[in-house]
This record gives C-alpha cells, structure tokens and sequence, in this order.
C-alpha cells in the first residue's frame, strides 16, 4: 500500500457511463474473483459478472428519465469501512460504471480480504490503462489529504462507523458537492413460527444454512449482519422453534468450521452474563462453541449491547405491527422467512421511512444491493443533462 | 472449618471435594437468596444449579462480571472494604465487597498457606514496594491488598522502594546489615522483584541467601526480557544468592486462595480452593496435561458471588495428588492470559478457508 502524493486525477479522464473499457475491467476483475474459493469474493465476482453488468446497463438506460443525458458527477471520494472487506470493492465499481474518476482510501494495515481484491482490482485496472483514474491508497485519518480531498471532489462517500461519518462529514466539501453516508446500522430477522414448524428437517437445515450467512460473515460485524430473530406465533411454539433454529444454525457454522477467536469466546460468556442481569432474559445457551442464544420475554434496547462472532437475541411477537414498536431510524436490513410480499410491502409503507431499508429473504441479508441504506447508488454516482 | 483446620495439601482430592462440594452449593444457594442480580445469572443460564453432583456442574462467573456489576451478598452497612482490582485489561477495575467475615477467612487461609514456607517464626520483612501502596485502606487496590496481607507474616518492615519507586539503597542496606545473616521474609510483584532486585543490582551487592522470596504477578512483563521461572531462578541465585523462592497465582476476586508453588514447581490449590480447567471453545472440563481456561472455586467468598469463577487466564493441570514435596491436591501451571482480539470482519474466518460447499450469497 504506498501513500506517497497523490495525482489527483483530471476533469478529462472521466468516463461516459457504463462505458466499453469500464465494463471490461469489472468483467476481468469479476473472472478473477470467480477463481477465488472464499464466498465473499465468490459473491463478489457472480456481482460483477458481464451478464450482471450487461443487466444493470438495460436498468439504468430504462430508468434514465427521457431527455436526460447521464453524467458522471466528476471525482469521487471513497471511503469504505474497516469490518466488511469487500464493500469497498462494490462502491467503487458503481462509480466506475457512473464513469466518475476515484480515489479510495482504505486502511493502512488491510486485511488478507481487502488486499486479495485490491490486488485483482489493480490487475485489470492496469491492464485496462485506468490506474491514474481509479487510485487506492491510504493516508492516516487525521491527514490533511482528507479536507484536501474533501474540498476538491464531487462526490464523497463515507461508509460507517458514526464517529467516522461524523468527523469526515464535518470536512468542508465544495459547493454543489454530495456526501453519501453509511453510519452504523442494525439489522434483524423475523420469521413466522408456524411456517417455520411446517418445514421438513432437510427445509430446516436449508434455511440454517442460509441464515448462516446472514449471521456468521463478517463475524457478524457487518451492519447487514442479524442479531436478533422475531419470532411471529404464539407461547410455546416459538420456543420450540427458536430452540430448534438455534441448533441446526450452530450445526452450519460448524460444519463450515466456523473459528471463534477464544477472546471472543470469553466475550459472548460475559455479554450473557450481562444481559441476565440487565434485560429480562429467560433463558441462555452459552455452552455452545459456536452460537450463544439468549432468549428474552420483553422488547429491550439490544441496539448498543452488539456483541458479534456469533450471538444471537430472540424475541416473540404477535404480529408484524408489533416490530414497528421496535423499528428504530438505525435499522437496516431485515432478513425474513414465512412472509409474503404483500405482507412486507404493507409493513414498508406504515414503516414510511422510520426505519429498515431492506426486506430480503433470509440469506440474502449480506447481498450487496444497488439500493443501499436507501441511496440508489448508481444513480447517486451520476448526474443528469437536461436536453430540450 | 475443616478445610482451615487441616495443613495446607494435606488432603486427597477426593477428601477435599467431599467437603468442597457441599460447601460450595451451599454458597451457590446462600448467594442466590442475597444477592439479586446473581439469582438472574442463575436462572437464565444455570437451571440445573441446585443439583450440581461434582464440582464441574457448579455454576461459574466470568471474572469480567464483577468490573461491570456491583455484586454483593451483604448489606452496604457490613462491608468493610471494597477492593478494586488493577484494571489490567484495559476493562476498569473490579469492585469486590468484602464484609468481616471474609475478611477473616481470607486471612486464616493466607497464614496456613505462608506458614508452609515461613514455618511459624514472624521473620523481618523486605517489602519490594513503595509505602505508598498500602498508604489508604479505603482505596485498596490488589496490589495494596497483597502487601497489607502479606505485612501479617513480617516484622520490622522495610519497604525497598521510596515513593518515587526508586530503589531506597540505604534502607535496603540497613536491613539486610540487620538481618542478613538469619532467615528472613521477602514479598513482591514478580517484575517489581526483577527489576529492583536483579536489574538494579550487581553480583553479589545483595546477600539474599537466608531470604525467603513469596512472588507473583505473572511473567507476561517479563517477556521481553525472556525471564522465566527458570531463568527468573538461575539468574536471581547467581546474583544474589537467593534460593527459597515461591510463585503464587492469585486473584483480587479471590483474596486469600494462593496457588502457592510447589518443588515441582506447579501451583497447588490450598485446601479451601480448587480448579477446573475448560476447553476455550466448549467450556467442557479437560484432563492433566490439556490447555484451557482457569475456572478457580474458593469457599471464602462470603459478601459477593466470587465463589466460582472463569477467569480470562489459561492454563493447565499438571498433576493431582502428586505428592511432590508432600503436597495433595491438584497443581496447575498458568500459562498466560487468553490472546486479545478485535472482531474486524471476516479476514481470519475466511483465512481458515470456509468451503466452497457454502452456497454464494
């Protein structure tokens, strides 16, 4: 990772949206992660796929209102967040396709995830002759590369926690500028009780495995990560189900050798202990190696006890309505299993903004969305012509 | 009590159980009924704590409890000290209340485990510390704690270190040109001991061969200066000619329960304690020779619910009823504390290579 000066690109190597050399570097950069055997970057290169690509160019012709023309906003700042490796990776690639020019900074010391992709990213990007336009880099947070960056983009975006939202946000950014953020997020997950009894075991298992993803990547650190299940049904079938749920997902996570740190494992013990004394739990699993549970009988504040690396809170509810108590401008993504559309596509509108930006089936909660937090990045990353 | 009556490992493992158990479920129940956030603990995560067989079923504490709750079994008005533990984990402290009666145990069960390596004399005392330490009762932190419980066992005290912590040369000369030439009682934190009194020192500027040395603290400082026990012995003897020397392990939310070294040099559980060892992953119980995390039980835990505890120490057991040095009971070897780690995403669970069995999201 260099940091030595940075050449801020020119005005003159912007790019037309979704343009030829563009999409060819992500379709090499999606090749590369194809060949990779770790699921995130899998994902990441089914993403970037030519025939994804190719699908979110129709998308975005067909959306373009008519006599628009589509620009690139000029030079985004990118600025991705430590806990999810890959994000990074995905925003960067909107504003590729959005035709901008990009400066990322990631963190100085990045993990094996973020430097596997840095170094597929750089591959193409040479090869494609886009590596003055599109620079990775790192300076510290407290560099004055920040405010100068900050003054002279077009757009900046700022992935979480709070306090980095904040402190960069505060940056003064030129007029006429946009600043997306991503703070801190919470997600959750709700299944209906009597949909879930009705699985056959092979179903079950099915479903855990798919939970699996929602909850144990990204040490569920991820504000896509799940740390609670709503369960919609009645006394006692819900903790028959959750005691059911909780095992077979435990079993996925050790099948697929999920590793908890021994720290980690000290750290679930004692946030059980915490919450027994603190919330009105019922009942906790903590001998688990893997999936500590921790059962409540009344709604609580779970949002500032997260723990991560695998802990998971479950609540009954009587009805969907009874979440929007819950629902709070912090939250996220919601993971479901047992409902319909319709159902969810109601609780959105009484929802109106309050909260929760995504209702995605259950183990779909870590997809990367065009939509996310509620921003259409792609069309965030452009600007529109008018012509009449 | 019996356990308080009979010399220190002097008894079987099996004897000590068949008087531990029982009194260890008793405290379990006793602290249950006074202290209420315990009774919480023991209800959402220990439902079969009542029935508990053998001391593996007995319920236990993370240490990190007593940093983040106020836990206590007794009135405010009967508590005569609250202890504060260093806050070495960068957690805060731990408050641990401590009424008369505790208070008075603990004392019983540091004299019979000083009086293995003492004998009944009350030697003259080299403390390697500041007088600063033990200066306000009321702010007692562990390492305060310790010297005032170890003054007990010392006469004509004289503290090593001025209150800058700087070697006091001329105090250390005038007491060991007093007391030298008979056995005499040392006690100090284990890298204190190093420092002032192999690192400031030359070869043979102090005669500590009729000292009796009690330490601990732990080798983690000590590090990077790769002294251990073997080394920490060797190279002490050599410079200074000291060779009765005993490690202990203990803990501020445990006063009073030393594991005191033995000739063997493992850590013996005194008669009013024992200890489990837990695999880090299932927190099941494992035999001798197998690592895990430290869970220490003691029946002097009167005023808080510190009776069984998980401690954030690893460990082994190395023997029980060994016998060495004439001590029964189980020894164990302290190994270090358990690594720290920040949950940073994904990069070490995928670096221990999840299969490509996992569906792509």
């Amino acid at each position: 990772m260099k940091s030595e000066a940075i050449t801020v690109p020119s005005a003159n190597q912007r790019l037309r949206p979704f343009a030829d050399v563009s999409c060819a570097c992500l379709s090499e950069i999606s090749s590369l992660m194809l060949r990779e055997s770790t699921p995130q970057f899998i994902a990441l290169g089914y993403w970037l796929r030519p025939a994804a690509i190719a699908q979110m160019r129709r998308d975005f012709i067909a959306r373009t209102p008519s006599g628009a023309v589509p620009v690139p906003r000029g030079l985004a700042f990118h600025l991705p967040p430590t806990n999810v490796d890959t994000i990074f990776i995905y925003s960067w690639a909107l504003s590729l396709l959005a035709g901008n020019t990009n400066i990322t900074r990631l963190p100085s010391n990045p993990n094996p995830g973020v430097r596997r992709a840095l170094e597929a990213a750089s591959i193409s990007l040479e090869r494609h002759g886009l590596s003055q336009s599109n620079i990775f880099t790192h300076f510290p947070s407290d560099s004055p590369t920040n405010a100068d960056l900050s003054a002279a983009c077009d757009i900046r975006i700022i992935w979480g926690g709070d306090e980095k939202v904040r402190r960069v946000s505060a940056l003064p950014s030129r007029p006429g500028a946009v600043t997306l953020s991503f703070p801190d997020r919470y997600s959750y997950t709700v299944v209906d009780v009597r949909a879930y009894l009705s699985l056959t075991e092979a179903e079950r298992d099915r479903l855990a495995a798919k939970a699996f993803n929602d909850i144990f990547l990204f040490d569920q650190m991820a504000c896509s990560s799940s740390q609670v299940i709503y369960w919609r049904g009645c006394d006692p079938d819900w903790v028959v189900s959750s005691d059911d749920f909780t095992k077979r997902c435990a079993t996925a996570a050790l099948s697929r050798d999920y590793q908890v740190a021994g720290a980690t494992r000290m750290a679930k013990f004692s946030h059980a202990n915490r919450a027994a004394i603190d919330l009105p739990v019922e009942a906790a699993e903590v001998l688990d190696p893997v999936l500590t549970s921790i059962r409540l009988s009344e709604q609580s504040n779970l949002r500032e006890r997260r723990q991560g690396g695998g802990l998971l809170h479950h609540l009954r509810i009587e009805n969907l309505e009874n979440l929007e108590s819950v629902v709070h401008s912090k939250d996220q993504t919601l993971t479901y299993f047992g409902f319909s559309t319709s159902e969810l596509t109601a609780l959105a509108e009484r929802l109106n903004g309050c909260g929760i930006d995504r209702i995605v089936p259950i183990g779909e909660g870590l997809q990367f969305d065009r939509i996310w937090d509620g921003h259409d990045l792609l069309f965030s990353l452009v600007k529109f012509v008018v012509v009449r | 009590m019996q356990l308080l009556d009979r010399p220190q490992f002097s008894m079987t493992q099996l004897e000590k159980e068949s008087l531990l158990i029982p009194a260890l479920s008793e405290l379990t129940h006793i602290h249950r009924d006074r202290c209420p956030p315990y009774r919480r603990v023991l209800d959402a995560i220990w439902p079969g704590a009542a029935n508990a067989q053998c001391l593996e079923d007995l319920p236990f504490l993370p240490v990190s409890l007593f940093k983040t709750h106020e836990l206590k079994s007794a009135l405010q008005s009967n508590i005569r000290m609250t202890m504060m533990s260093s806050g070495t984990t960068g957690m805060g402290a731990s408050r641990i209340a401590i009424d008369a009666e505790t208070s008075r145990l603990q004392s019983l069960s540091l004299a019979a485990s000083i009086k293995t390596v003492l004998g009944p004399q009350r030697p003259p005392m080299l403390i390697v510390d500041t007088p600063d330490v033990v200066r306000d009762p009321r702010l007692m932190t562990a390492r305060g704690a310790g010297v005032l419980g170890m003054m007990r066992f010392g006469r004509d005290h004289v503290f090593a270190l001025d209150k800058d912590m700087r070697p006091d040369t001329k105090s250390i000369e005038a007491f060991l040109e007093r007391h030298a030439q008979a056995p005499f009682f040392m006690f100090g934190f284990t890298f204190m001991v190093w420092l002032y009194l192999y690192e400031s020192v030359t070869d043979g500027q102090l005669n500590l061969e009729n000292a009796t040395l009690v330490h601990s603290g732990g080798w983690k400082k000590l590090e990077d200066r790769k002294v251990d026990n073997l080394r920490f012995r060797t190279l002490m003897k050599h410079r200074t000619g000291l060779k009765n020397i005993f490690n202990f392990y203990g803990m501020v939310e445990q006063l009073g329960s030393i594991f005191l070294e033995g000739e063997d040099g493992a850590l013996y559980a005194p008669n009013v304690s024992d200890v489990i060892i837990r695999d880090l992953r299932t927190l099941e119980p494992l035999p001798p020779g197998k690592e895990g995390i430290i869970q220490v039980l003691s029946v002097l835990p009167r005023s808080y619910p510190g009776h069984s505890l998980l401690t954030e120490d690893i460990g082994v057991l190395r023997s029980v009823d060994s016998g060495a040095g004439g001590r029964l009971g189980k020894a164990i070897s302290v190994l270090g504390r358990v690594p720290k780690v920040e949950l940073r995403g994904c990069s070490d669970v995928y670096a221990d290579a999840l299969s490509a069995r996992t569906s792509a999201a």
